[in-house]
């Protein structure tokens, strides 16, 4: 049963709740859909989606309910606070994301449902996705991850990918963020950005596997966290 | 439907439709279009994605036809490059480009980068080589170091101003 | 050097770019490859393979496969009559029978109705294993006496010592050739009681005799011809499934299709020897190279196959492109069960040019040197001594070459603005964190020298036929053509010397006499050279049939552009016309020179020719994380001469790539024998975000012993590359990175302050050489059946 084929399923439009994908919209529809650069990450993360063939066939939902911790799509969602919804013959559900991403491979979708959209609220601030492998181009990620600054709620979102067996949520390093941050002079100084960092790749539980180890993970996780704070707050708007 | 179920569906291939009778449901589309169609201009290079010698048109966007079923793809409009060929045996300008840039040697990628590239350039008109770099990152080359493919599609994509 | 930069159609003769003959078809995807054949009543193949890198088989139980619907054969090892094959011994068996050693050997094979039911045929054999102790660790296996070969020589005076010593051990991974075109070919019956096997190949006549031994046939009862070959890069040399095609053929009496998946073919095959290279340079003050000592361990797998030839290339082409007038060389090729080792371009050579050139950069950084001031200063000259004795007696432009290489323009920096920097030009591509600030640009330059033809005593010789009829040639010669473009130079050499346009090639067959591999380098040189031997008699038998018939002095006579001339070139007829409507036909067999093996007491070289090289490589790394960009390789190459310029150049740029993958992400690991990332998801080649800019130059000496002085270049920029690559990642780095892939995760490693590690070691601890050799740890069981 393919997603794609159910029109519903493919729509991209602006809810109450901020902005909601239907599952069988590929991914390259959303790098090339208006309303969704309301959200600059979904296109970032549109770009760095695997490959230009992958990108017209892999769908919103196809990726989510993988459970892969290693997918581009659930981190950038996962910093986005998004909601996943899902149907049954008994009717839908709401879940957010964070929680729908149950175990490795494993969400929370029951035999009996499928994912039908995910909702994305509108967040201001800055947003940026990042991934690192073992070449250039077109690879499993070795780590990546999303940063979302909430100017609004003066809080940052940082997820991380294939630093666990699911994409998670650095709370920790968030919530010493949120209150390290000099939201009023919107700066971050140096040290305030490596702790962050550090505080980052100290609570995760990356894997060692024949790509690379988890050593290197951890190191790349505390430098990528690092330089994307820096890059949030830097005086020019990039 | 399990992996042992045998089935029937109809293809939409180069404007012509093919009946595909008693096949597993788990082929894939790529086996399909050579074993069972005999259109073997499709190339079998990896059967994970990764190098995109098989790559097919699906409803006009470049897909590998190695990671789909070929049963999930009936009721698309497919086109190989037997279909992207002009039929009375000439070149396009892309296929001459290529041919002119050396842009293959042994040629058994080529044909999933003709229908990548073909598809690129009707998107990007005027391509920098960055763009082309960027766009066509699905196909992988081991004979050429790829330059003169950058510079085969670079020129196919010139649009006179 | 300006070199063309378009191929033409209608272009002729040596020294044009003759566009390739099979271009337009492949452009359109109607060239038809291995993988692509497909045969009325055809069945398909497939082969069970073992699970274990080494085990006692117990039982094969054929039965579970062979009472399946839709099989019509399925066969194990007592089918075969002779259990033996090999690419040079017959140590290998054809189907396993005492004992597996390696996971993916074959034990079975089923033909039946289509793949699917095939495989699950396969699958379903039953096999009972007595699972032994593998060897996954090639100094295990020094210890353990599983030598294929050991080389050890000295030169000049071993007992020098120099004012400067430098030294390291370098290592090298397992590479794997990623040709794009899986294992596949048809055998079937010839209907007179023989069989014909169609696939592949890189030599049709080393596969014919393999597979009528192992059938029990004479030579005769088997053809073997090739098709379109998706790329070989030395990975087609041996065979995979020919043998098991020709057996189920003959035993089902129907044609036989097997076709290797991607994972199928990284487990089948073999891959270039994983090795560890001790090396030491002795130098004066000024940085006068004094002596080199060596000790290189090639990691073969468990059955021969060509590694005595791969370390007999390594312990003579240690001494890299350079005057070094004393040295001490050991080397051993041995045998792990971490699978099987053969050749791969550049074979047995890119591993000690990697050492070699590491250690160099590691001498320039002693001596405060520029590294190509180093190279410039030691650069092999015409007549110097080779340390494995041989006398460098023809053209030898080493220094020439640097200098031009060093004389290339650099690439300009990036761009101040970083909005400015498309990420294809940063490490790590779309969607890196690396920014401008955090990038350092590296810059390095190697040189490295190849040999040119298989040696060491290995017979090297090509036969060709040519036909020439009412104005066209058709060339009959066994080379095989794996996508490097034999095909198109074979034309048009006979189109310079017969004067003629027309010309056609065949594909390959052993209903030819034999040509040379297509390994080594050596096509060029040998099935060229006897193609224009070749046309060169059939010119002087036409003109001779042709004076006759009108009275005329063969002196006198000339054909060029389609025409019989005379010596001031004015038309006197055209060729088609003065054929007659005859036959005209020549053959001519071209030996090279021979050659000895290096412990051979003969004055004979070891090598028939060696070729020079320079890379100068620039990049970019982000010298936290260890992503590296390619920005720009300057090649400079020892050619002899052009024959086709766009064809000389993509060899250089597709090598140089290839090269590049091994320098910064190819590697295929082996734990406890096991292979870690048996495909493109896991095992990485460069992709066209990776590839940089390559700019190619050639310096052109003729090559004594040929008329055109040609000399061939397949290998070499693959060969240096691995070299230049980590050179220029050093040199941004300032760290010694004695290992190849220096993949990001190794940089940063050796960043952190970490020792260097050996990864082709599963147990993970780093040996230094000299190696002593340790008693075996334990009781290894029967090896090699002799």
């Amino acid at each position: 049963m393919s997603l794609r084929r159910i029109e519903s399923l493919c729509r991209i439009e602006t809810v109450p709740e901020g902005l909601r994908i239907g599952a069988g919209c590929v991914i390259a529809q959303i790098w090339a859909d208006k309303l969704a650069t309301s959200i600059p990450l979904l296109g970032k993360m549109a770009r760095a989606f695997g490959t230009r063939q992958v990108r017209n066939r892999a769908t919103v939902g196809g990726n989510i309910a993988s459970g892969l911790p290693d997918r581009t799509l659930a981190v950038c969602l996962l910093a986005l606070d998004a909601s996943v919804h899902l149907k049954s013959l008994k009717g839908e559900r709401i879940v957010p994301l964070e929680k729908f991403l149950v175990g490795a491979k494993k969400t929370a979708l029951t035999p009996e449902e499928m994912v039908i959209a995910v909702t994305i609220p509108q967040v201001k601030g800055f947003q940026d996705y990042n991934m690192i492998g073992p070449r250039n181009a077109q690879f499993f990620v070795t780590v990546s991850m999303a940063l979302v600054v909430d100017d609004t709620n003066k809080k940052v979102h940082l997820a991380l990918g294939n630093a666990g067996p699911i994409a998670l949520r650095a709370h920790l390093a968030e919530d010493f963020a949120n209150t390290a941050i000099d939201w009023k002079k919107q700066q971050v100084n140096a040290a305030t950005a490596a702790e962050f960092g550090e505080i980052a790749a100290k609570n995760c539980n990356p894997p060692s596997d024949a790509t690379a180890g988890e050593n290197y993970r951890r190191h790349a996780i505390k430098i990528m966290a690092r330089r994307l704070l820096i890059k949030a707050f830097e005086e020019e708007p990039r | 439907m399990s992996a042992e179920e045998k089935i029937s569906y109809t293809l939409q291939i180069n404007g012509k439709s093919h009946k595909v009778e008693n096949a597993f449901y788990s082929e894939n589309l790529l086996d399909v279009l050579r074993y069972r169609l005999g259109m073997t201009g499709t190339k079998f290079g990896c059967e994970h994605g990764q190098c995109g010698a098989c790559t097919v048109h699906i409803d006009g966007k470049p897909v590998c036809s190695c990671m789909e079923l070929a049963a999930v793809v009936a009721g698309s409009e497919i086109t190989t490059i037997e279909g992207y060929n002009k039929p009375d045996g000439t070149l396009t300008k892309l296929q001459q480009c290529f041919v002119k840039h050396a842009a293959l040697q042994c040629g058994y990628c080529t044909p999933g980068f003709i229908m990548s590239a073909a598809a690129f350039i009707a998107e990007h008109p005027n391509a920098t080589e960055e763009e082309i770099r960027e766009g066509m990152d699905g196909n992988l080359c081991r004979c050429t170091g790829y330059g003169r493919i950058i510079a085969a599609i670079k020129e196919a994509a010139e649009v006179s101003k | 050097m300006k070199l063309d930069q378009e191929t033409s159609p209608t272009a002729t003769g040596i020294g044009a770019s003759l566009q390739r003959p099979d271009a337009i078809a492949k452009v359109r995807g109607e060239f038809e490859y291995a993988p692509d054949l497909l045969q009325e009543g055809m069945l398909w193949g497939a082969t069970r393979r073992s699970e274990y890198p080494y085990a006692r088989l117990i039982r094969v139980n054929l039965k579970p496969a062979q009472e399946m619907p839709g099989v019509h054969a399925v066969l194990g090892a007592w089918d075969v009559p002779d259990n033996r094959f090999g690419a040079i011994n017959n140590d290998q068996p054809v189907l396993a029978d005492d004992f597996v050693r390696y996971v993916g050997e074959p034990i079975a094979i089923v033909a039946a109705e289509d793949a699917e039911t095939a495989r699950r045929a396969a699958a379903a054999i039953e096999i009972e294993y007595e699972p032994q102790i593998p060897i996954t660790d090639p100094v295990d296996a020094l210890a353990a006496g599983k030598i294929y070969r050991h080389v050890k020589y000295s030169h000049g005076d071993p007992t020098v010592v120099g004012e400067i010593q430098v030294e390291g051990t370098y290592t090298t991974a397992r590479q794997d050739h990623s040709f794009m075109a899986p294992d596949a070919g048809i055998a079937r019956p010839d209907g007179h009681g023989g069989v014909e096997v169609i696939g592949a190949t890189q030599w049709v006549h080393a596969d014919r005799p393999q597979i009528a031994a192992s059938l029990g046939f004479p030579q005769e009862k088997v053809l073997v011809r090739n098709v379109g070959v998706g790329g070989s890069f030395g990975g087609r040399v041996s065979i995979t499934w020919q043998i098991h095609g020709a057996l189920l053929a003959m035993h089902t009496g129907r044609p036989v299709k097997f076709l290797y998946s991607r994972k199928e073919t990284f487990h089948a095959r073999y891959h270039r020897h994983p090795s560890r290279i001790w090396v030491r340079h002795h130098a004066t003050r000024d940085g006068i190279l004094l002596k080199v000592e060596a000790r290189l361990l090639y990691e073969g797998g468990p059955y021969s196959h060509t590694s005595a030839a791969g370390i007999g290339n390594g312990c003579t082409l240690i001494q890299g492109p350079y005057r070094i007038p004393n040295a001490e060389i050991e080397g051993w090729a041995v045998g792990t069960n971490n699978g099987m080792c053969g050749p791969l371009r550049g074979f047995g050579v890119l591993q000690a040019i990697f050492a070699c050139e590491s250690n160099i950069t590691k001498l320039a950084r002693e001596l405060k040197m520029d590294g190509g001031e180093l190279r410039a200063k030691n650069a092999l000259q015409h007549g110097d001594h080779w340390i494995f004795r041989q006398v460098q007696d023809r053209p030898t432009p080493v220094e020439e070459i640097i200098k031009k290489c060093q004389a290339m323009p650099l690439p300009p920096p990036l761009p101040d603005d970083e909005r400015k920097i498309h990420p294809v030009h940063l490490p790590g591509g779309i969607a890196t964190p690396t920014r401008k600030q955090h990038i350092k640009r590296g810059i390095a330059i190697c040189a490295a020298a190849k040999n040119v033809c298989l040696s060491e005593g290995a017979p090297v010789n090509s036969t060709a036929l040519i036909t020439l009829r009412d104005g066209v040639a058709t060339i009959d010669c066994a080379a095989a053509e794996v996508g490097q473009g034999f095909v198109t130079i074979a034309c048009q050499i006979v189109q310079t010397v017969l004067g003629i346009s027309k010309v056609h090639i065949n594909n390959p067959d052993t209903n030819m006499p034999p040509a040379a591999t297509t390994d080594g380098s050596q096509q060029t040189v040998t099935s060229g050279t006897v193609v224009q031997i070749t046309a060169q008699t059939l010119k002087e038998r036409f003109l001779k049939f042709f004076a006759r018939e009108h009275s005329l002095d063969v002196n006198a006579l000339d054909m060029r552009d389609d025409f019989v001339v005379d010596k001031d070139g004015k038309h006197i007829m055209p060729i088609a016309e003065a054929g007659m409507g005859l036959v005209f036909r020549a053959t001519e067999r071209f030996d090279q020179r021979s050659t000895r093996a290096i412990e051979d007491e003969s004055d004979k070289p070891v090598h028939v020719t060696i070729g020079f090289s320079a890379n100068r490589c620039v990049v970019d790394v982000d010298i936290e994380l260890g992503l590296v960009k390619v920005v720009q390789m300057d090649i400079v190459h020892d050619i002899g001469r052009i024959i086709n310029p766009m064809q000389a150049q993509g060899q250089i740029e597709g090598g140089a790539v290839q090269g590049m993958g091994l320098g910064l992400m190819e590697n295929l690991k082996a734990e406890n024998g096991y292979l870690l990332n048996p495909d493109w998801r896991s095992y990485h080649i460069p992709t066209i975000v990776d590839a940089p800019t390559i700019n190619a130059d050639f310096v052109c000496y003729p090559e004594p012993g040929y008329y055109y002085g040609w000399k061939g270049i397949a290998e070499l920029p693959h060969v240096q590359a691995p070299a230049a690559v980590v050179a220029a990642v050093r040199d941004a780095t300032g760290l010694d990175l004695p290992f190849a892939p220096a993949t990001p995760e190794y940089v940063a490693h050796i960043l952190e302050g970490n020792d260097a590690i050996t990864p082709t070691s599963s147990s993970g601890d780093h040996r230094h050489g000299p190696w002593k050799v340790l008693p075996p740890p334990y009781d290894m069981g029967p090896w090699v059946r002799k």
